[in-house]
């Protein structure tokens, strides 16, 4: 018997095949957010429902990937790219400029042509310098693409900030979902309480606690459930504290849910929400243990998930 | 099905090995994580024997005791 320690992980890096029996297809780069316990950022929400033809490639390497400082490199090399174009026709032979010029081939008549170079990038043009014949068309190209990367670099910065924020959102809906996650344990709890302090006082009949019994359990269930996702594909990690709290919760609702099972008469537990419910919990709650959850907690967490699980057992 | 013992070795195997000896029928490979994960997605060729319940279904995963056997998990423990 041998162990691939690398895990999921590993292989997912490597990018071994994978397979999936869940209906809906989901997005690759999904796959890798759900498995691996980081944030991943939201940047590779390149999951188009189209592939992407070859000119979306060809921008996306051009262009698109590049940082701000790239691309005002991009912009500023063209310029002087095209200057130093204008530059040698006037030196060839052809002006392609008109206006106060130095001698052709001149240091002077570079500079020149550089500025005017900029001049049309900018889209200011002055009109003191202005090109003539095939100029015409070059001083064209070089405006729209000049202001194309200009936009491009200003639709950067804002995105940027974008997805602080966006990050921001994320963060404290998560942190939100575990406060309710808590809040309905903690309701869940003392629910079960309440009806096995009534179970036992004879006086009550079996119908009325049924019904209390059928919806509390469904409500643990679904707790339950989510408690389950948050340890087994966390999108964010939780803070220790709260899954403390949450655990020790998910632990007391068991607790007092065995007490309930020795309790309730027969016929309390005869409907078969209830014996799909319990049966749903006992198979979640039985896979949170220290050593199934795919990621290392602090040691007192370890030990609540291992409580959990034991209790977990013993309602089965 | 025989009793883990304490002091049973198991060895550890790098991606490279792994990746080939996937394609070896007589291996099998089993995938330890819950089922809800297994289903999301899984090793091609894997079959499922969730760590929550390995003692009840050991044997119907894998009855060839002699089979060889790789484990795997999510792989940052």
């Amino acid at each position: 018997m041998r162990d691939y320690s690398g895990g999921m992980a590993d292989w997912l890096d490597h990018r071994g095949p994978i397979e999936s029996t869940a209906r809906r297809r989901r997005v690759r780069a999904e796959i890798k957010s759900r498995l691996l316990p980081r944030v991943v950022r939201s940047k590779s929400s390149k999951s188009a429902r189209r592939p992407a033809g070859f000119d979306d490639r060809l921008i996306d390497a051009l262009v698109l990937n590049r940082s701000v400082g790239g691309l005002l490199g991009i912009w500023v090399a063209m310029v002087v790219g095209f200057g130093v174009v204008y530059w040698t026709a006037d030196l060839v032979g052809t002006p392609w400029l008109g206006g106060d010029l130095g001698e052709p081939g001149s240091l002077t008549d570079l500079a020149i042509a550089i500025y005017f170079s900029f001049v049309t990038a900018l889209t200011i043009g002055y009109g003191d310098i202005s090109p003539i014949g095939p100029a015409r068309v070059l001083a064209i190209i070089e405006g729209a693409t000049g202001l194309l990367i200009f936009g491009l670099v200003i639709s950067k910065l804002v995105s940027r900030r974008q997805e602080e924020l966006i990050e921001d959102i994320h963060r404290i809906a998560f942190e939100q979902r575990l406060g309710r996650v808590r809040t309905s344990l903690h309701l869940v709890l003392s629910e079960l309480q309440t009806i096995v302090t009534m179970c036992a006082d004879e006086s009550v009949e079996a119908p009325r606690l049924r019904t209390r019994a059928e919806s509390t359990v469904a409500i643990f269930e679904g707790e339950l459930r989510t408690v389950h996702d948050l340890l087994y594909r966390p999108e964010q990690m939780a803070d220790e504290q709260s899954l403390e709290s949450i655990l020790a919760g998910l632990a007391a609702s068991l607790e007092v849910l065995n007490e309930l099972m020795g309790c309730l008469p027969r016929e309390g537990r005869d409907s078969s929400v209830f014996v799909n419910s319990l049966r749903h919990i006992h198979l979640r709650a039985v896979e949170i243990c220290s050593d199934c959850v795919p990621h290392e907690y602090a040691p007192n967490l370890a030990d609540w998930m291992d409580r959990v699980r034991v209790l977990a057992e013993k309602l089965g | 099905m025989s009793e883990p013992t304490a002091t049973q070795r198991v060895e550890s195997v790098e991606y490279a090995e792994f990746r080939q000896r996937l394609a070896d029928p007589s291996v099998a490979v089993v995938d330890v994580l819950p089922v809800t994960t297994f289903r999301h997605s899984h090793i091609a060729g894997a079959k499922n024997l969730p760590l929550a319940h390995v003692l009840e279904l050991a044997s119907d995963v894998l009855p060839d005791k002699q089979q060889e056997v790789v484990l795997y998990c999510a792989g940052f423990t």
